[in-house]
């Protein structure tokens, strides 16, 4: 065997240093990509299965009824019924209301009346719990219709 | 070839091998993933796209009436699938205006494409005086109001006319089946229970059978057959003079053949 030169020894060195450099680089784009790719296509997921209709609104004393049903493929959590007029415009009041499983209607109970141009908006959000422990890391898509007088 | 150039290949194979490792390991990988998150995307969306057209293609032909016929007063509710898709009636809401939270009524009806009109009983005895709002709500979220608008007790069609139809000289042992049908009833909606389909068995000889429909003027089909060899049609036009309530009587004995040559009794 020959002698080995400095320069080959940085040179080799240097190679593979940035071999695995690139390689360590590679991996954690990856790792990057495919949670950014998971997340995206949970909330297409999410989108395409999340979908609930107004299936009836009743209006008595000085209270609303309505029912909600859950046409979707996945369940919602039903976080915000606002009733809105033109005289007394409301944004969404984000409160628990709970969740409508897939194929369930319920009553939502809200202090108004009927009057010409009530609104009533709901917004649901559809989750795929990723990480139960970690509640940010799951992934979620909204959903909201407005039911008009 | 001296050692050091010999060395030298050693680094540019190894540097190689360290390429082909990165992206076997990084780059494939995430090929592969892609493609598959590219196809669950797409199975979404694909499925998502047929809800939203069996929603929009769902068709249902929904009538509510108040029972004058049997004279139960019960509101009735007529259901007829007129679209290619199965349909589940998942909810009927009978609802009186003077008490509008009543719950509807639970049901997981299945309505199979292109059959007869279903009709179902509601439970629901109609008040004098009374509005009640019918609807109904399929699986897909779609909700169905009938034709005739809001019910009001007491005030539905007594439906003025009269059909009789009766069946004499039935012979033991044979099925004898009636069908009567709305051919036109001008503006008037034919009867809710129309069309009408009968059976008997008739289980003694020379037997008689008789059975009145109430109606609104107009032409009617009724046919009588039997499950042998007797089958006749009538058409009966009840808005012609003198025949308001007409009675059409079917003799069910056979027909003898009439030899060639001879005129029939």
């Amino acid at each position: 065997m020959g002698e080995v030169s400095v320069g080959t020894v940085i040179v080799a060195f240097t190679v593979i240093g940035i071999g695995i450099a690139a390689w360590a680089l590679g991996l954690s784009r990856t790792s990057i990509a495919a949670s950014d790719l998971t997340r995206e296509t949970g909330k297409a997921v999410l989108q395409e299965a999340s979908l609930f209709v107004f299936e009836d609104v009743k209006f008595y004393g000085n209270r609303v009824y309505v029912r909600l049903y859950n046409v979707g493929s996945t369940p919602l959590q039903i976080i915000s019924v606002v009733l809105s007029t033109p005289t007394n415009p409301r944004t969404f009041d984000f409160q628990d209301w709970g969740t409508l499983d897939i194929q369930e209607s319920r009553v939502f109970r809200l202090d108004g009346e009927r009057e010409p141009g009530l609104t009533i908006r709901v917004y649901a959000l559809a989750t795929q719990l990723l990480d139960p422990n970690d509640l940010t890391l799951n992934i979620q898509w909204g959903v909201d219709d407005v039911w008009k007088e | 070839m001296s050692g050091r150039n010999r060395r030298r290949g050693v680094s540019s194979v190894l540097g190689i091998i360290i390429a082909i490792g990165v992206l076997i390991t990084a780059v494939v990988p995430l090929w592969l993933f892609q493609t598959s998150t590219e196809m669950i995307q797409r199975q979404a969306i694909e499925g998502r796209i047929q809800v939203d057209k069996e929603r929009l293609d769902e068709s249902l032909e929904l009538k509510a009436y108040e029972d004058w016929y049997m004279g139960t007063h019960e509101i009735m509710v007529n259901l007829r699938d007129t679209c290619y898709l199965t349909i589940t009636i998942v909810r009927i809401y009978v609802t009186p205006r003077n008490s509008p939270l009543t719950p509807p009524i639970q049901t997981s009806i299945t309505l199979p494409p292109n059959t007869d009109p279903l009709e179902l009983s509601t439970g629901v005895v109609a008040e004098s005086g009374v509005v009640y709002d019918v609807k109904v709500v399929s699986e897909r979220g779609n909700v169905y109001v009938p034709t005739g608008g809001p019910i009001t007790g007491g005030s539905g069609k007594g439906f003025p006319n009269t059909l009789a139809v009766t069946l004499i000289n039935m012979r033991k042992g044979l099925l004898y089946i009636l069908n009567v049908s709305a051919v036109s009833t001008g503006q008037e909606d034919p009867p809710p229970y129309f069309p009408v389909h009968q059976e008997w068995k008739a289980t003694a000889e020379n037997q008689f059978q008789s059975l009145c429909f109430g109606i609104s003027p107009g032409l009617y089909r009724v046919t009588v057959a039997d499950n042998k060899d007797y089958f006749e049609e009538v058409l009966v036009d009840t808005t012609l003079p003198g025949v308001a309530n007409p009675t059409v009587v079917f003799d069910c004995t056979p027909h003898e053949e009439v030899p060639p040559g001879q005129q029939p009794p």
